[in-house]
């Protein structure tokens, strides 16, 4: 053979085994993925840990694998500005920790993915998939449906201090509600925020239960008496509610009446807030027909109300189920620096409601007690009357006062003479005006049995639900309009702590022995074995 | 795979015999005791987030990345740059054999040394903190199976390569890469879409997969998998290298 026909042959044989190379390495890896892939698809795990804090809470298992596809959570966290950096990181991390104790446990049914802060452009892509926006927000989709989650408000409880005022204004912008009460402020007084508890695998639990469910409820929303109008953009005054309810999985549609169309009976939540005239006969009839078949009924009626008395406004349709409500507006003097209590001014029908007022044994409240949590009242009417009357047609509805005014509220009336007559002077008159009970600002009407009809939940005033108060009273319309749907409202997964085992470095000689044990004790006893092995070595 | 438990007996000698290796140890372990204490003062005495550092911070993949290399850089380089390796596979001993002896040789080494851990636990324990040895045991078994994957990588380019250093200079580059590159890649890579991105990172992301369960004290079959997968396959593609280089001449 010649030289150049055995060169070829050499590069013709180099090439083949080049190509050889290629072919095991592509099949090598493949094979690699493939195993990993299989093992992700069935795999056991065991929790070794002394506390078991890997190990799911029994009912986080129930719900994940009842999940009818893979759920997904997608994580926007942005980092807050000072002074708030540590406490975001402190809430993000300890969250963060939970989701991926739950997501490794259960990735086949489980994927997270963490749109990092400087990832502008796929973050807005996703959100823009998801139809949501903001920061700082959890989003746990199942096929077509979706949940969002805040991370300040759902997951972690914050108790942020006494900010100072641009501090409010920044925590605001980044749509952080409940940062302050106005009650009891103190401006210029700065206390630092710090993180209070963190519910991230219960909040997980409540957003995979909504998303798992194949059923989309529907809220009805009625329209055409001079209702807010939440489906005609943001700023609409009940626009954060109609989210809020979106986000809880609901479809939402209005409803302009029998005149347009019949109420639809498939609606599971049908919702009257704030008309500023009365309605048709013919609505009423269908509001009723409705309740009666099954229906839950949303009733808040708006502050014309509380002047104009209408024939069949929104305080008739209530007081058709035993929620009267009572004249007049609840006030709660105003508590100046020095202690003296303020009365006189239309700030007084501003107050929050702390976990006092709050019913201790209803699935709407209870978890708003257990968390500290506060709602917010702005120029509301008080409801009375007893818990358990026979309300026509032989249905028992009981009555449950769901939220009451504080101590100290009082019924304020308009005046009856004078020059101010017919108007209110936010002051409290004993013996004229109550003062010594706790009046019910929120009502529910139900049939304890079960047959007869559903529920229908009052309001004292529909400001409750409007944006202006959303933020702080979000959580308690969240678990009442869940509550109205027949939906789990709030899960109690239990946190398991991982086992914490402390040296007291202060006291006794712990660091001491520590010291020297691992300074000396140790690496004398590796140096000596080197040089026994080194001895060995010689003398072989 | 004849004449592996030879192969493992004499590597395991190479390396405890030699100084090199109680040197290593010595100084790992002054190392390790370093960070011991700053992590236990620096928690108020928290025992066993001092172990989880030790076997998963920075301070552990500073070791993890340069060690494996070193320890591995010679075996099977510097036995083909002196003729040896022709002489080895003249025996009756198979290329794989060869391969996989040595590489369970490298990860017994590095077993023991992350065992000092152990070690500081009992001292713990003596002290009345006993640490949650459940913990303790997942964060070794993932020290061990990362050490497996990197030496894994530090045979590949052994046997690649003729010369030691270049082989450690290699992998030391593959172990930076997995570990700091890769985390990069879901944010750097433009015009894919981010799913396949982020498909193709699960699969090589050791970072995630030791600290999602190792050391949490959770064992997971698919994790353990994940570093043998890539292991074996790294491993097989070592030991198609020394068989070319045979047939090759």
């Amino acid at each position: 053979m010649s030289r150049h026909s055995a060169h070829r042959a050499s590069r013709g044989r180099r090439l083949a085994r080049g190509l050889e190379a290629l072919l095991a390495a592509v099949l090598a890896v493949g094979a690699a993925i493939l195993v990993i892939d299989l093992s992700d698809w069935k795999y056991a795990r065991h929790d070794f840990s002394r506390s078991g804090h890997n190990t799911l809470d029994p009912e986080l298992m129930a719900i994940l694998d009842r999940l009818p596809e893979k759920a997904r959570v997608d994580l926007f966290l942005r980092p807050l500005k000072a002074p708030f950096e540590r406490v975001h990181a402190e809430a993000s991390g300890r969250f963060l920790d939970e989701l991926q104790r739950i997501a490794g446990a259960r990735r086949d049914v489980l994927d997270v993915v963490n749109h990092a802060a400087n990832d502008l452009e796929g973050s807005l892509e996703r959100q823009r998939e998801l139809g949501v926006e903001g920061t700082n927000i959890i989003v746990v989709s199942c096929g077509d449906r979706h949940v969002s989650l805040r991370l300040y408000g759902d997951v972690v409880n914050v108790d942020w201090g006494n900010p100072l005022r641009e501090h409010i204004r920044y925590l605001q912008g980044e749509r952080i509600s409940g940062v302050y009460d106005p009650r009891t402020y103190l401006p210029g007084e700065f206390v630092p925020a710090q993180v209070s508890s963190v519910r991230g695998a219960a909040a997980l639990a409540e957003a995979l239960l909504r998303v798992g469910s194949e059923d989309r409820p529907r809220a009805v929303f009625v329209q055409g008496h001079g209702e807010d109008d939440p489906f005609s953009g943001t700023g609409t005054g009940l626009s954060e509610f109609k989210a809020m309810l979106e986000a809880e999985g609901f479809e939402t549609a209005p409803w302009m009446g029998e005149r347009d169309e019949p109420l639809p009976a498939d609606a599971t939540l049908v919702l009257l807030i704030g008309p500023k005239q009365s309605l048709p006969p013919e609505d009423i009839a269908a509001l009723e027909t409705y309740v009666s078949q099954g229906g839950q009924l949303l009733v808040a009626p708006s502050v014309d109300e509380m002047d104009r008395n209408f024939e069949r406004g929104a305080r008739a349709v209530l007081e058709g189920y035993g929620l009267k409500l009572q004249q007049g507006i609840v006030c709660l003097a105003l508590r100046t620096r020095g202690g003296a209590s303020l009365e006189g001014t239309e700030k007084v029908t501003r107050f929050q409601v702390d976990e006092t007022g709050l019913n201790s044994s209803h699935p709407t409240t209870t978890p708003l007690r257990a968390d500290g949590r506060s709602v917010e009242f702005l120029l509301t009417a008080a409801f009375s009357g007893s818990d358990l009357q026979t309300v026509g047609n032989g249905v028992t509805r009981m009555r449950l006062p769901l939220i009451s005014a504080p101590s100290g509220a009082w019924l304020d009336l308009p005046l009856v003479s004078g020059p101010g007559a017919g108007r209110y002077d936010y002051v409290y008159e004993a013996g004229r005006e109550t003062r010594s009970v706790r009046l019910p600002l929120v009502k529910s009407s139900e049939n304890p049995v079960g047959a007869g009809g559903g529920r229908v939940l009052g309001f004292g005033s529909a400001l409750f639900l409007q944006d202006d108060l959303f933020g702080t009273n979000r959580d308690f319309l969240r678990n009442a309009v869940n509550w109205m749907a027949h939906r789990e409202t709030r899960l109690r997964i239990a946190a398991r702590n991982a086992f914490a085992s402390r040296l007291d470095l202060r006291e006794g000689n712990a660091l001491t022995v520590l010291n020297y044990s691992l300074w000396l004790g140790l690496p004398l006893v590796c140096a000596l074995i080197a040089v026994a092995v080194a001895l060995k070595r010689r003398r072989a | 795979m004849k004449g592996f438990f030879t192969i493992l007996r004499r590597e395991l000698a190479g390396l405890f015999f030699s100084p090199l290796a109680w040197v290593l140890l010595f100084l790992t372990l002054f190392y390790q005791a370093f960070f011991f204490l700053y992590f236990i003062e620096g928690t108020g005495g928290e025992v066993n987030i001092a172990v989880t550092w030790i076997l998963g911070g920075s301070s552990f993949w500073f070791l993890v990345l340069f060690l494996p290399p070193l320890v591995t850089m010679r075996m099977i380089s510097e036995e083909t740059r002196s003729g040896m390796l022709e002489f080895l596979l003249t025996a009756p001993v198979g290329e794989a054999a060869v391969v996989v002896g040595k590489a369970c040789a490298a990860t017994a080494f590095f077993s023991l040394l992350w065992s000092s851990t152990f070690l500081f636990g009992l001292v713990c324990q003596f002290l009345g903190a006993a640490p949650d040895w459940g913990v303790v045991l997942g964060a070794w078994l993932g020290a061990c199976a990362v050490s497996a994957l990197f030496c894994s990588i530090g045979l590949l380019w052994s046997a690649l390569t003729a010369t030691p250093l270049l082989a450690a200079f290699l992998a030391l580059l593959t172990n930076l890469s997995l570990v700091f590159l890769v985390p990069l890649l879901e944010r750097s890579l433009l015009g894919i879409p981010r799913e396949t991105v982020h498909a193709v990172v699960e699969k090589i992301d050791v970072v995630a997969h030791l600290q999602s369960s190792f050391l949490r004290g959770v064992i997971d079959s698919g994790h353990v998998l994940f570093f043998l997968a890539w292991s074996a396959a790294l491993l097989f593609l070592a030991v198609r290298a020394i068989e070319s280089r045979r047939w090759l001449g």
